[in-house]
């Protein structure tokens, strides 16, 4: 205790410890040189997400294989008309970043309101569908393909309301101004995110309804 | 006065690629592959034979269109692609591996 007191042990502070790490890291990584680390968080995000999209793929197939789905229960034309929505939302998010990049805010503007617009009847349209199959008497608890049905598409629902509300809100931080050509990190993370719940949907429609 | 970004927020992706010119055209060109894939997707279901194997193929078509033009992994640094491959082949192996253990 006495010998702590009179030799106090030197702590470094936070910041440059995570300096060095990084100056270390760069120096036998040059590879990762100049790498945003908020962009590759979102990417390493994404790769927890396909792991996840990809068990209960994984699952859907063993109910699917083991109990052979009626192909007329599912409305493949609307399915298809869905996916044409999404596609052209993951467009138009695209034109949304390569404005806002070129400083085109009025652009930017217009684009954000469609990718809304078509996100959201994304969603309207899969809750459509959800009614009518539940009519049909395909519930969540129905039968081993209904729950993996539901779960699997559910979620992939789940994410692109969350994404819905993402686009909203940078909309609105647009509106106000926080985007700029230099300035719009805020949106490349997210269109990242929505390109990859619409890579994901591209998959689930062939897996799900085509196949 | 000129607003001046806070340190930090300044988009280096912008920019690297403020010498190039706007990818419009190849956004555009992109969804009219993706569009008509979709279209082929739904004329291959009419199909009896390899029909599963062609629309795996236009599946994963389309898949990496998105992935290495609207995500931009085609132009992004090496390290991106590499962290995002290894994975997807684990993904796929483990799908396979589940369909091999209901098939037996």
């Amino acid at each position: 205790m006495a010998q702590e007191i009179l030799n106090p042990p030197v702590v470094t502070p936070p910041q440059v410890a995570a300096a060095a790490v990084s100056a270390a890291v760069e120096e036998q990584h040059p590879e990762l040189e100049q790498a945003d680390n908020r962009k590759f968080a979102i990417w390493l995000f994404l790769i927890s997400e396909v792991m996840f999209f990809t068990v209960l793929i994984g699952a859907y197939m063993m109910a699917r294989w083991k109990n052979p789905l009626p192909h007329d229960v599912l409305n493949v034309q609307l399915t298809a008309l869905n996916t044409f929505i999404l596609l052209s939302s993951s467009y138009t998010v695209v034109r949304a970043l390569s404005a806002i990049q070129q400083g085109n805010r009025t652009g930017f503007l217009r684009s954000m309101v469609l990718s809304i617009i078509f996100g959201s009847t994304f969603v309207g349209l899969q809750a459509f569908e959800y009614t009518n199959l539940y009519h049909e008497g395909l519930t969540l608890s129905s039968n081993l393909f209904g729950a993996t049905f539901f779960s699997l598409t559910g979620f992939h629902g789940a994410h692109v309301v969350i994404g819905v509300v993402w686009l909203i809100r940078n909309f609105v931080k647009g509106f106000n101004g926080s985007y700029s050509a230099s300035e719009n990190w805020g949106i490349e993370l997210m269109g990242l995110y929505w390109h990859f719940v619409d890579v994901i949907w591209i998959l689930l429609f062939t897996i799900i309804y085509l196949i | 006065m000129t607003h001046k970004p806070a340190i930090g927020n300044v988009n280096p992706t912008t920019e690297a690629h403020a010498g190039h010119p706007p990818r419009d055209g190849i956004y555009l060109f992109i969804f009219g592959c993706l569009g008509a894939l979709t279209v082929a997707e739904l004329v291959v279901t009419y199909f009896s034979v390899v029909k599963i194997v062609l629309l795996i193929v236009l599946a994963a078509t389309k898949a990496t269109l998105v992935v290495m033009f609207y995500m931009h992994l085609r132009w992004e640094r090496r390290i991106y692609p590499l962290a995002f491959t290894a994975p997807v082949i684990i993904a796929v192996l483990t799908a396979l591996a589940l369909q091999q253990l209901v098939l037996h």
